[in-house]
């Protein structure tokens, strides 16, 4: 009885969390002292200290400083949310990106962008993006929620993204001047260069709040394993959790591709390589999925700001020509796995 | 606890599955519900589990209407096993059991009556050598007993499983009923679906046969075990007889079309 103690309560993850935020600390750290320019520190503290505002402070607090906090946040909740969909549809493969949330919520802060709301009101931006995200959760839920076959989850998603995209693409052609669609365009892609601290600030809020109730519903995702038929006899109330779930999602999800375009496959790639070590738990999963995902997409940001490319290459580009692959294997795997 | 049927109605798409259904199922008595395929037992045990709407009727337990009673407090209360259940992660034999601790648990972490009802329930399902296993690496049979152990850990008054032995070898179908009517001996109302008519016979205490969605007998097992409802609701002719001083019987004729 011992034994089963220790299996069943000793925290597997706690050295894992424990080194994962180390490890996010030290890139949050070096990605602020990467870049074109070379900061130095002592201008920087210099500046602070004394309150004379050079060009180390400036790109420091300007640039450098939003970038890698955007990078952490997004990241967090892209490796959240994904850990969170898989849970909820009971599938290794779901991930905003994939099921066409991030798509949605792109095309959401499309329009409000396209309408010119956002430069009357800068929180129509996030609240565009978790409007696209909300409605697609909610109707993929719908059509691949209550069966978790793999088949239906990705050809709901396949329909909702190519609906999006194909949306997203009208506004595009529709634009009235070709420097905008070019703007959208690029944006789209996904990148943090844009960042600045009022990004931080609109971002914040709806992301917290999102966060807070994916990590309500942890628990109850280890139950929901069980299917929904002896979850909800084990006292889960389903409707109550779905919400809760698609809700979360789409404030995280949604605010996060509002401000940095479309970065896919974090949320696949970060719960799949951590599942292993937390004994599969849905629960466990959340946390250090969104730890993992904040330091991978800081390591991709510092890559891109370091790989010599003529033109800075875009995050979105960079995680997708990795994830791409990855999925493939990931479907093969699966497919082996579950077809019998 | 005791779980009341009156007057329940199921019908689903205009399509009838229970009609009229009125029975009471005694604290400490092992009770199966037997009939033919598409009788409507398994929509009966998910309405007894509160998974099931109903067109009329009521579903007490201890005369209070289960849809009254929160869903946590139910759920301490009644532990259901589905006929085919499913693990989409693969968990660890002893996580697994330790969801069935799910209605009692107020934080991420068991307690130690927690701990003890997961192990009594591995030792009873004899799962005990599996522990520290994920659950997909299991047969169909130990994969079968854990899911047994999982409703067991909830150590609610009221079981109720759904062909909780199809997938078990022999003398693991005798161990779990065995065990089954152990619990129902110490006072817990046990109610399964059941289609193995030898077994229905040796171990319940009261059968409930239905037929079309209709209660065609209830009461001892061998009253309603007779030939006559055998011919009219399974279209078989059984042999029987009495061994060790208990009923044995076994389904030996098809008399085709009914």
């Amino acid at each position: 009885m011992n034994s089963l103690n220790q299996l069943l309560n000793a925290p597997k993850e706690r050295k894992l969390s424990f080194s994962l935020v180390l490890f996010c600390l030290v890139l949050f750290l070096l990605s602020l002292f990467i870049g074109d320019i070379n900061l130095s520190i002592i201008n920087i503290i210099d500046g602070i200290s004394k309150g004379n505002y050079n060009i180390d402070l400036v790109v420091f607090q300007h640039l450098r400083l939003p970038r890698s906090l955007l990078a952490i946040i997004i990241g967090a909740s892209l490796g959240l949310s994904g850990a969170a969909l898989q849970g909820l549809l009971r599938n290794p493969l779901a991930e905003p990106g994939i099921i066409g949330v991030s798509a949605s919520a792109a095309l959401g802060a499309v329009l409000v962008f396209y309408s010119g709301l956002s430069l009357v009101f800068p929180l129509a931006l996030p609240l565009g993006g978790i409007t696209g995200a909300l409605l697609s959760v909610t109707l993929l839920y719908l059509l691949a929620g209550r069966n978790s076959s793999v088949l239906t989850l990705i050809l709901a998603g396949v329909a909702i993204s190519s609906l999006a995209g194909s949306l997203t693409a009208l506004a595009l052609n529709l634009a009235p001047n070709p420097f905008a669609s070019m703007e959208i365009f690029y944006w789209l892609m996904g990148s943090l260069s844009n960042a600045s601290m009022e990004h931080v600030w609109l971002l914040l809020l709806p992301t917290l709040f999102g966060w807070w109730l994916i990590f309500q519903s942890r628990h109850a995702l280890d139950v929901l394993s069980l299917g929904e038929d002896t979850a909800s006899t084990l006292g889960i109330n389903l409707a109550r959790l779905n919400k809760k779930l698609i809700l979360g999602t789409a404030l995280c999800v949604g605010s996060a591709v509002s401000v940095s375009g479309g970065i896919a496959f974090v949320g696949l790639i970060v719960p799949h390589l951590l599942r292993p070590f937390v004994g599969q738990r849905p629960s466990s999963l959340l946390f250090v999925s969104a730890i993992a995902g904040a330091t991978l997409l800081l390591f991709a940001d510092i890559m891109v700001r370091l790989l010599p490319t003529q033109q800075e290459l875009k995050i979105g580009v960079l995680t997708a020509l990795i994830g791409a692959p990855f999925f493939l294997r990931l479907i093969l795997n699966s497919r082996r796995a579950w077809s019998s | 606890m005791s779980l009341k049927v009156s007057k329940l109605n199921v019908a689903v798409d205009n399509v009838t599955l229970l009609k009229d259904i009125n029975v009471e199922f005694q604290a400490g008595s092992l009770t199966g519900i037997i009939g033919p395929n598409g009788a409507g037992k398994s929509t009966l045990l998910r309405v007894l589990a509160g998974l099931q709407k109903k067109q009329s009727g009521d579903v007490l337990l201890d005369n209070i209407p289960i849809d009254e009673i929160a869903k946590k407090s139910r759920a301490q209360k009644i532990s259901y096993l589905p006929q085919t259940p499913e693990c989409h992660w693969p968990l660890t034999v002893e996580r697994v059991v330790s969801l069935g601790r799910f209605p009692y648990q107020t934080t991420n972490k068991l307690s130690s009556d927690d701990i003890k009802a997961i192990d009594d329930a591995c030792r009873k399902a004899d799962i005990t050598h599996l522990i520290g296993r994920p659950i997909n690496q299991l047969s169909g049979g130990e994969k079968a007993r854990v899911m047994l152990a999982r409703a067991l850990a909830t150590q609610a008054d009221i079981l109720l499983a759904d062909e909780p032995i199809a997938s078990l070898d022999p003398r693991h179908q005798l161990e779990i009923m065995t065990l089954l009517q152990s619990l129902a001996s110490v006072g817990k109302t046990v109610i399964l679906v059941l289609h193995e008519l030898h077994f229905a016979i040796r171990y319940c205490d009261r059968l409930v046969l239905l037929d079309k969605g209709i209660k065609v007998s209830n009461g001892e097992p061998s009253s309603v075990l007779s030939t006559e409802n055998l011919q009219n609701t399974y279209a078989i002719n059984s042999i029987s007889g009495q061994h060790q001083n208990m009923p044995w019987l076994l389904p030996w004729d098809s008399l085709g079309q009914k």
